[in-house]
C-alpha cells in the first residue's frame, strides 16, 4: 500500500511540476515558413468503415494545405466501404484509392502506402476520424527539427454521446492531449495515435514502417521511434476527432486490444529497458507498467475484502434477523480515520485535481464534459478489470485479434 | 531544448522531495491521529476509574448509612456506565484496527487489559448490589479470543452489540462484560477455569448457564428472558 502510495504520488506530483513548468508553452504556435512546404501524404487504411469514411474524406477535403496527397487504402471490406470512397473522392485529384480485396492488416496496408507515397512526411489516420481543415499547418513546422521523427496532435471524441462516451472524453482530454504533451517534453512518448499521427518518411524507411505481427501498431512503432536517433513531438493544438466505443462490450474489445498490444510490445522491446541510450524512456516504461502491475494488485485486494466484508456483515445480520435499520445512524468518527484513510483520500483527490488541471489547462470547458467528470474515475475500475483480462491472455499465451 | 533538458534533470529530483514530504505529512498526520485516539480513550478509561472509584465508596458506605439513598445512587450509577461501557470496549476495539499495529500495540493491549479488570470488578460490584438492592440488572459474561484463533468472535460480538443497542433502546436492563481470554488476566483465567471454558465465544448467564459456540441474537434474548421474565426486551 505504502509503495502503490508513494509510486503513485511521486507520477502525479511529477505530472504536475512538468505542466507547471511548460504551462505557457503547451500552446505555443510554431511558424511555417515560407520555404518550407515539404509533400505531405495521407494515409487513410480502411476497414468496413461505410458508416464513417464519408464524414472523414469530407474533412479531408477541406484541408487546406497545397502541397499534398491523400491515398485511401482499402483493407478488404465487405461493406460498401470501396463505393462510398469512389463517390466522395471522385473529381479531387488529391485523391487515390488502392483497392485491396484481401485483407492485410491495418499496419499491412499502412506499409503498402508507405512505399507507394510520394510525400516527405507521412500522416496516417483512421478512417473514422475526422482532422481540422488547417491540422497541416500547425503540424508540420515541428518537422524544422531534424530531430523530429513524428508530432502526435490532441485526439478529441466526436459527438459523444453516451455516458461511457463522455467519460472517455475527459480520459482522452487528459490521457491522449496532455500527457501526449507532457510526454513529449519528458521524451518518453510511447504511443503515436492511430486517429492522426505524422512521421518523417526518411524515419519511418530508417526503422522499417509498421511492425505488421503487433495488434497495436501505433504503440509498437513509437517505441522504435524512441530507440532511433529521433524524437516524438506534439501539437497539442492541432486536433482530430474520432468515434469512441458505444457499449461496454465494445470497450472491452478495443481495451483487449490495447492492453494486450501493450504486453506484446513490452516483451519485444523489453531489452530498451533500463539502458542509457533509451534515456527516459528506458525508466519511464518499467516505471508506468509497475505502477499499472501494483495499481491492479491493489485493485484485486480491494475487491476481495469488499466481497469478503460484505458476506461477513451479510452473516452478521442473519445473526440479528436482518436487523438493518433498527440502529442506523451515520455518527462520522473523525478519530476512525486511519493512515490507510488518508493514504487512500489523497490518492484520490490527486486523480481529480489532475482532471480538474488537465481541463483547465488544455483550455477546455467543464461545461462540454458535464456526466464524464463523474464517469472519467469510474473508468479506472473498469481498466483494471481489462487489464486484468490482457494479462491472464498474455500468460495463457492467448492471442489477440486486431478485430 | 536547454529548458527541456534542464527540466528532465530537476523535476525527479524536486518531485520525489515533495512526494517524500507528501509522505511524511501523512505519517504525521496518521501520529497525531493515533495520538488523538490514545487520549481519548486514556480520558474515558479515566472517567470509567473515578466511576468505579465512587461505586466502591458507596460499597463501602452500605450498612453505615441509609442502604436505600445508597441503593438510588448506585442505581442510576449503574445507568449511567451501562450506556457507554460497552460503547468503549468497542471503541477501543476499533481505534487498535485503525492504528495497524493492532496486537502489538502497547497502549491498546495495556488499556484493555485494565479495562478488562475493571469489568470484572463492575460485574462483581454489580451481582452484590443486585442482591443487596434488589435490582433487576440482568448481566451477560461474553468470553472471546482474537478473531485468528475464534472464527466465531467476531459475529458473536456483532450479536450482542445489536443486543445493547436494543437494551439502551429501552432501560439498559442487560449489562454485558466482555472479556478478552488471551490478555492473560488472572481474573478472566480463574473464571474460564470456574467455568470450564475450552471454546470460545462463550456466554455465561446470570444463573451459571453456559452457552459456547455461535449464538443468534433470539437464542440469547431467549435465554435472558427465561432467567428475567420482566426484562423489556421480552416484550
Amino acid at each position: 500500500m505504502y509503495l502503490v502510495w508513494f509510486l503513485a504520488t511521486f507520477y502525479s506530483v511529477y505530472f504536475f511540476l512538468t505542466i507547471a513548468v511548460y504551462r505557457k508553452d503547451l500552446f505555443e504556435k510554431r511558424k511555417l515558413p515560407r520555404s518550407f512546404r515539404p509533400r505531405v501524404t495521407f494515409l487513410i487504411p480502411a476497414y468496413n468503415e461505410a458508416k464513417s469514411i464519408a464524414d472523414s474524406l469530407k474533412s479531408m477535403k477541406k484541408v487546406t494545405y497545397k502541397n499534398i496527397e491523400f491515398i485511401v487504402l482499402n483493407d478488404g471490406s465487405k461493406d460498401d466501404t470501396s463505393k462510398i470512397v469512389r463517390e466522395n473522392i471522385k473529381g479531387d485529384d488529391r485523391f487515390s484509392f488502392i483497392d485491396n480485396k484481401e485483407n492485410k492488416g491495418k499496419a499491412g496496408v499502412l506499409n503498402q502506402g508507405i512505399k507507394i507515397c510520394t510525400g516527405d512526411f507521412v500522416a496516417c489516420m483512421d478512417a473514422d476520424s475526422v482532422v481540422e481543415p488547417n491540422i497541416v499547418q500547425k503540424v508540420i513546422p515541428y518537422f524544422l527539427d531534424e530531430k523530429t521523427g513524428a508530432v502526435t496532435v490532441s485526439v478529441e471524441v466526436k459527438n459523444p454521446k453516451s455516458f461511457l462516451q463522455k467519460a472517455m472524453a475527459v480520459e482522452f482530454a487528459i490521457g491522449l492531449s496532455l500527457f501526449l504533451k507532457i510526454f513529449s517534453y519528458l521524451k518518453c512518448v510511447f504511443v503515436t495515435p492511430g486517429p492522426f499521427s505524422m512521421y518523417r518518411k526518411s524515419m519511418l524507411n530508417e526503422i522499417g514502417g509498421y511492425d505488421e505481427t503487433n495488434i497495436t501498431e501505433d504503440h509498437e512503432i513509437a517505441f522504435r521511434v524512441n530507440k532511433s536517433k529521433y524524437n516524438i513531438e506534439n501539437c497539442i493544438d492541432a486536433r482530430v476527432y474520432t468515434i469512441l466505443p458505444r457499449t461496454f462490450k465494445q470497450l472491452y474489445v478495443q481495451r483487449r486490444r490495447w492492453y494486450s498490444g501493450a504486453i506484446q510490445t513490452f516483451m519485444k522491446h523489453r531489452k530498451m529497458m533500463f539502458k542509457k541510450e533509451s534515456g527516459f524512456f528506458g525508466v519511464y516504461i518499467p516505471f508506468h507498467y509497475t505502477l499499472i502491475i501494483l495499481g491492479l494488485f491493489t485493485f484485486l485486494a480491494s475487491i476481495y475484502l469488499s466481497i469478503s466484508r460484505f458476506i461477513r456483515e451479510i452473516l452478521y445480520y442473519q445473526y440479528t434477523g436482518f436487523n438493518f435499520f433498527d440502529h442506523f445512524s451515520l455518527s462520522l468518527d473523525p478519530l476512525m480515520y486511519g493512515r490507510v484513510n488518508l493514504l487512500g483520500t489523497s490518492l484520490v483527490a490527486a486523480a481529480m485535481i489532475l482532471m480538474i488541471v488537465g481541463i483547465i489547462v488544455t483550455r477546455r470547458k467543464f461545461r462540454n464534459y458535464n456526466l464524464g467528470l463523474i464517469g472519467f474515475p469510474l473508468l479506472f475500475i473498469l481498466y483494471q478489470v481489462y487489464w486484468g483480462s490482457a494479462i491472464w491472455n498474455a500468460i495463457n499465451n492467448k492471442k489477440v485479434k486486431w478485430r | 531544448m536547454t529548458k527541456q533538458k534542464s527540466v528532465r534533470n530537476y523535476l525527479p529530483v524536486i518531485a520525489f522531495a515533495i512526494t517524500l514530504f507528501l509522505f511524511l505529512s501523512v505519517i504525521i498526520i496518521g501520529n497525531i491521529l493515533n495520538n488523538e485516539r490514545q487520549d481519548f480513550v486514556a480520558e474515558e478509561m479515566q472517567k470509567m476509574y473515578s466511576d468505579f472509584n465512587s461505586m466502591q465508596t458507596l460499597s463501602l458506605i452500605m450498612g453505615d448509612y441509609d442502604d436505600e439513598m445508597v441503593c438510588i445512587a448506585f442505581e442510576s450509577k449503574l445507568q449511567e456506565l451501562d450506556s457507554y461501557i460497552w460503547t468503549l470496549a468497542e471503541k477501543i476495539d476499533k481505534y487498535r484496527i485503525v492504528t495497524e499495529e493492532f496486537q502489538e500495540d502497547e497502549f491498546y493491549l495495556k488499556q484493555k487489559k485494565t479495562f478488562n479488570e475493571n469489568e470484572i470488578f463492575y460485574y462483581l460490584m454489580m451481582r452484590k448490589m443486585n442482591r443487596q438492592c434488589n435490582m433487576s440488572k440482568e448481566p451477560l459474561l461474553f468470553f472471546y479470543q482474537n478473531s485468528f484463533d475464534c472464527k466465531k468472535c467476531d459475529d458473536q460480538s456483532f450479536v450482542l452489540t445489536d443486543i445493547n443497542e436494543d437494551d439502551d433502546d429501552l432501560e439498559n436492563e442487560v449489562a454485558i462484560f466482555s472479556l478478552d481470554v488471551d490478555l492473560n488476566i488472572s481474573a478472566v483465567d480463574m473464571m474460564t477455569k470456574y467455568y470450564e471454558l475450552e471454546e470460545y465465544p462463550c456466554l455465561i448467564f446470570s444463573d451459571g448457564t453456559r452457552m459456547c459456540g455461535m449464538m443468534d441474537k433470539f437464542i440469547i434474548e431467549r435465554k435472558l428472558c427465561e432467567i428475567n421474565p420482566k426484562l423489556m426486551i421480552c416484550e
